[in-house]
């Protein structure tokens, strides 16, 4: 796992990351999400003993990224935001310097190169030099190349920006395939529909973590939880409607209760224990929900409010 | 954490690899070689070398054939006050105060004496007078040439007129070994120059390509460590750069003697001096070079940009050429070995530099 303490990494007057606390745990999918220049590639980078922290501490498996550098760079796959291919070199020859600098003994090497290239298929492709590549195909080439070594903790910076959408989900397939075999997965970006697709929890990070869950915990957290009922719009009557709601208020558990039009919104921490009484009531006063349904907050919803929010309460620093 | 050679080749490795594929680098590899071991023989030594060169005066050499002559140890000089010798062929024998005519004279003294049409060969002359003959490999004092040849001799004190000397000295003159010696010697920093700037070519590829392709950064993610990384780039220049320097050597040697030799009778290449530049002095000056590349592709984003700045790494060989072939210094092993040992320094105290520039941090967040 991953354990993060106070990491804060100043650039002069700068600061680019402040003072992040974080856990992730194997097997997981954590995405960074956070406008361009956040600190997201400074905080992976600081992970990925690539630079040094300012301050704090983290462990990659009970490994500190002070101490056990080198260590730690054997145990990690980095893609980072720009692939960096060797453009003159075939992708064979990409991977096979990649895995001779992890030291792997050359007949294992030729058989992991071999099986990389099947399972992101890139064989018909492997004695093309890169600069032929589409960029989609360098982009696994590129996620090949940080896996190579079979990697515990995996760190993805922007995996899949400036791709089309055929190779971005080319991409998002291979990714998929990596939380499958359960590595730690690290994904910073600043795509709302990645995150909310691949990643188990999501971190909004600007300089700082804003706010971590999983896309409806952060929703939930912003909005509480919200249960919607659509009511049957010919059969609304002003006065049973205002009698219902005041006695919905009531309800224990109950902590707001509103109507808008022919729907009517109630705020519970716990709507699987006040919704059955909600429908009483409803039913009682003449007006039987038609529909009952959980209110959804998009990704973009929930990021735009916590990043307005940081930036607003002067988080950003 | 311990130098692994291991992890620098694999750098090193990658990079040949690489250099393989850019037909600049090959060009550069290829042409220097070229460039100065085959063309620079001939432009300097060829012209010299005809300077020298009559193949018709050697005709003379023809006339060498005993069996067509009297031998003087049989015959006896011939009666006279000044005895008179027609084509006769005098060995090891002291003349004095006679005249000869069409012979051979061969590891012989003349004194006081009139020579025509003959060939003199090893022998001491003095206060003769000479026409029409070939003198080899003698020494001529007090007499009088006319149109004749001189080859390998010394002359001192004595008059010339339509004469031809080759290789031979006289008071305050230069032999054709020397003056050749001169022209090779005069080269020998070019070939110092070599390493000095293959490596601005290669490094600034080498480098800069890593930095505008962003290829480091994956690179710094494995376990490899600075020094090893910094190792193994330098180690891929070096070896081309020097491979490069001592192919051109090697051909420079072999056409330098094979037009040479014939001429000065001896083989000028490789000798101690050249060993000591090539071995020692042009190493030194690779490695500098290489270092300052890494400064400046530190701090710049073009690979023409780089190749310029980089290309003042040259200067210091420049200023020594001009100082030598003005004559203000002269080339020696001793000098070479002075010259190599203050480079060594400049690289040593680079050295630390460099390393503190090529650290992952600074790459990754200052190299821009």
């Amino acid at each position: 796992m991953i354990h993060i303490e106070g990491l804060t990494r100043r650039f002069g007057p700068l600061t680019a990351v402040d003072s992040v606390y974080l856990d992730v745990s194997d097997g997981e999918v954590f995405g960074l999400l956070g406008p361009n220049g956040a600190g997201k590639t400074t905080l992976v980078r600081m992970l990925a003993c690539l630079i040094e922290p300012t301050e704090g501490a983290a462990t990659l498996n009970g490994m500190d990224i002070r101490r056990d550098r080198a260590l730690i760079r054997s145990k990690i796959g980095y893609l980072p935001e720009t692939p960096g291919l060797y453009e003159d070199l075939t992708p064979a020859q990409n991977l096979r310097f990649f895995g001779e600098l992890h030291g792997i003994e050359r007949e294992g090497l030729e058989q992991r190169i071999d099986r990389l290239l099947e399972e992101f298929s890139l064989s018909r492709r492997r004695n093309d030099a890169v600069s032929t590549l589409s960029k989609g195909m360098r982009q696994k080439l590129a996620i090949a190349r940080a896996i190579i070594h079979e990697p515990s903790v995996i760190f993805l910076d922007e995996p899949t920006s400036g791709l089309d959408p055929e190779a971005r989900a080319m991409v998002r397939e291979v990714i998929g395939g990596l939380r499958d075999e359960g590595r730690i997965i690290f994904l910073n970006t600043h795509n709302l529909d990645e995150a909310e697709k691949l990643c188990d929890r999501i971190g909004i990070f600007n300089s700082r973590i804003l706010a971590v869950g999983s896309p409806a915990e952060l929703s939930r957290g912003l909005w509480g939880e919200k249960v919607v009922f659509r009511l049957p719009a010919d059969r609304l009557e002003e006065g049973a409607l205002e009698v219902a709601i005041e006695r919905i208020r009531r309800i224990p558990g109950v902590l707001d209760a509103h109507s808008d039009g022919d729907v009517l919104k109630i705020a519970a921490p716990e709507p699987d224990r006040v919704n059955q009484e909600v429908v009483r009531i409803l039913t009682e006063s003449g007006i039987p929900p038609v529909y009952i349904n959980e209110e959804k907050h998009s990704l973009e919803e929930v990021y735009h409010r916590i990043i307005g929010r940081g930036c607003a309460d002067g988080l950003s620093v | 954490m311990a130098f692994r050679f291991k992890m620098a080749w694999v750098i090193a490795k990658k990079d040949l690899l690489q250099f393989r594929r850019n037909r600049y680098i090959i060009f550069t590899l290829l042409l220097t070689p070229l460039l100065l071991s085959v063309l620079m023989p001939f432009i300097s030594i060829t012209p010299v070398v005809s300077l020298f060169e009559d193949n018709g005066d050697f005709n003379y050499i023809a006339l060498h054939r005993p069996e067509t002559y009297f031998n003087l140890n049989e015959t006896g000089l011939p009666p006279g006050e000044f005895p008179y010798l027609n084509r006769y062929y005098v060995n090891s024998t002291e003349l004095n105060y006679c005249s000869a005519n069409n012979s051979v004279i061969v590891n012989s003294t003349v004194k006081d004496g009139l020579i025509m049409g003959s060939v003199i060969e090893s022998s001491h002359l003095s206060g003769v007078f000479i026409k029409d003959s070939f003198i080899l490999n003698s020494t001529v004092e007090g007499s009088s040439l006319i149109n004749c040849t001189v080859v390998n001799s010394s002359l001192s004190d004595t008059m010339k007129r339509d004469s031809r000397l080759y290789n031979t000295t006289e008071p305050g003159q230069i032999t054709l070994t020397d003056y050749i010696s001169l022209m090779v010697d005069s080269m020998l920093f070019m070939f110092i120059l070599i390493p000095a700037i293959v490596p601005t070519i290669i490094a600034s590829y080498s480098f800069i390509g890593e930095k505008t392709g962003k290829t480091l950064e994956p690179v710094l993610s494995t376990p490899v460590s600075d020094s090893e990384l910094f190792a193994g780039k330098a180690m891929a220049i070096f070896i081309p750069t020097m491979l490069a320097t001592l192919v051109s050597f090697v051909l420079f040697s072999v056409l330098i003697d094979a037009l040479t030799a014939p001429l000065v009778g001896k083989i000028l290449l490789p000798d101690m001096k050249w060993m000591v530049a090539m071995l020692i002095t042009a190493p030194v000056f690779c490695i500098m070079a290489i270092e300052l590349n890494v400064f400046v592709s530190a701090k710049v984003n073009d690979v023409r940009a780089a190749q310029q700045i980089g290309g003042s790494v040259v200067l210091p060989v420049v200023v020594l050429f001009v100082m030598m072939s003005m004559g203000m210094i002269k080339s020696s092993v001793f000098m070479l070995l002075l010259l190599s040992l203050a480079v060594f320094l400049i690289d040593a105290a680079v050295f630390g530099l460099a390393m503190k520039m090529f650290k992952r941090e600074r790459i990754l967040v200052d190299w821009r």
